[in-house]
């Protein structure tokens, strides 16, 4: 197996959605018990298989790039403490967002690798999208009168 | 007959064997003119971009005044709309062909109003969103500004993914 260039942009971004990956995994499992009303229970644990699924295809992705996957940290978080729903829909909101974010530095790191970045450039846009689409089903339960952002991953 | 000297004599036929000379040396060598070359267009994706959020942005004052129960969400989604077309328009400015262009009203095609109904925004938007993510991964690497544009498209396809689900 050879080793990439420590700087290969894709593979740095790859890994940075990955880090973000593993917390919305991590998260989900949690908010899921602090939700109460049935359909965004439904949600974020369709959520959490689906950011399971992304993870662990980034993390072969990864490998077969050469690189060594980064590790989930032992916990994770939010910004604020949950208690209640509304707390855990934010920090479902918070996970998307950093995902999207994640995405959205794969989108640009991909046009540093050139041609070879292609793939990469439509994954990120797919995930970036995924991820703002999401952020926006927290947000439109948070903020209704402003459900959306203009710039997703900034 | 007046005397000429042989000085002025010498000197008048100096001065006609230097004016056949240049004139000899005009009609040889070419001239070269300086002509001024206009500075490449704008990537046409991002001015017909541009053009399509102009008229959606027409859409939504068009619904947004004749549907008062929902301006606050309408409003809101507008001001993403407006937020894309002033990022486009910065982006526009980093091509030297961008301000020509503007000189020239003909260049610019006219933007196509997108009627006033949540429905029509919906299809506006999701069509809006398909092409700015199809100019996104179909932007090619060598472009000097690829690094600024590509995320940007991306940030702008899905901010319109995510308006098609408020809308409809």
């Amino acid at each position: 197996m050879t080793t990439p260039a420590p700087t290969d942009p894709v593979v740095a971004a790859l890994q940075a959605v990955l880090a973000a990956e593993h917390g919305a995994v991590f998260g989900y499992s949690l908010i899921g018990v602090r939700l109460s009303d049935p359909g965004q229970v439904d949600f974020a644990r369709t959520l959490q298989a689906t950011h399971r699924d992304v993870r662990d295809a980034l993390m072969t992705d990864i490998a077969r790039r050469g690189a060594t996957p980064v590790e989930a940290l032992p916990s994770y978080s939010p910004a604020d403490k949950v208690t209640d729903a509304t707390g855990a829909q934010r920090w479902a909101l918070q996970l998307e967002q950093d995902c999207a974010a994640g995405y959205r530095y794969l989108l640009a790191n991909s046009v540093a690798a050139g041609t070879a970045g292609a793939a990469a450039r439509k994954q990120a846009l797919s995930g970036l999208t995924g991820a703002a689409v999401n952020a926006t089903r927290w947000r439109k339960l948070l903020t209704p009168a402003t459900p959306t952002v203009a710039f997703p991953g900034v | 007959m007046a005397a000429i000297s042989r000085r002025t004599l010498i000197s008048r036929g100096l001065l006609i064997a230097a004016a056949a000379a240049g004139a000899a040396l005009g009609m040889t060598k070419s001239v070269h003119h300086k002509v001024a070359v206009p500075p490449p267009a704008p990537p046409r994706a991002l001015v017909s971009l541009l053009t399509a959020q102009q008229g959606l942005l027409t859409g939504y004052d068009a619904a947004i005044a004749s549907n008062p129960a929902n301006s606050a969400l309408l409003t809101a989604l507008k001001s993403d709309v407006t937020a894309h077309r002033g990022a486009v328009q910065a982006v526009l400015e980093g091509y030297p062909g961008w301000r020509l262009a503007q000189s020239q009203p003909s260049a610019t095609p006219p933007d196509t109003p997108v009627a006033g109904s949540t429905s029509a925004l919906a299809a506006a938007t999701k069509k809006l969103a398909a092409s700015t993510a199809s100019s996104c991964s179909a932007w090619p690497s060598a472009d000097s500004n690829a690094v600024r544009v590509v995320p940007l498209l991306g940030s702008i396809s899905a901010c319109l993914n995510t308006h098609v689900g408020v809308l409809t």
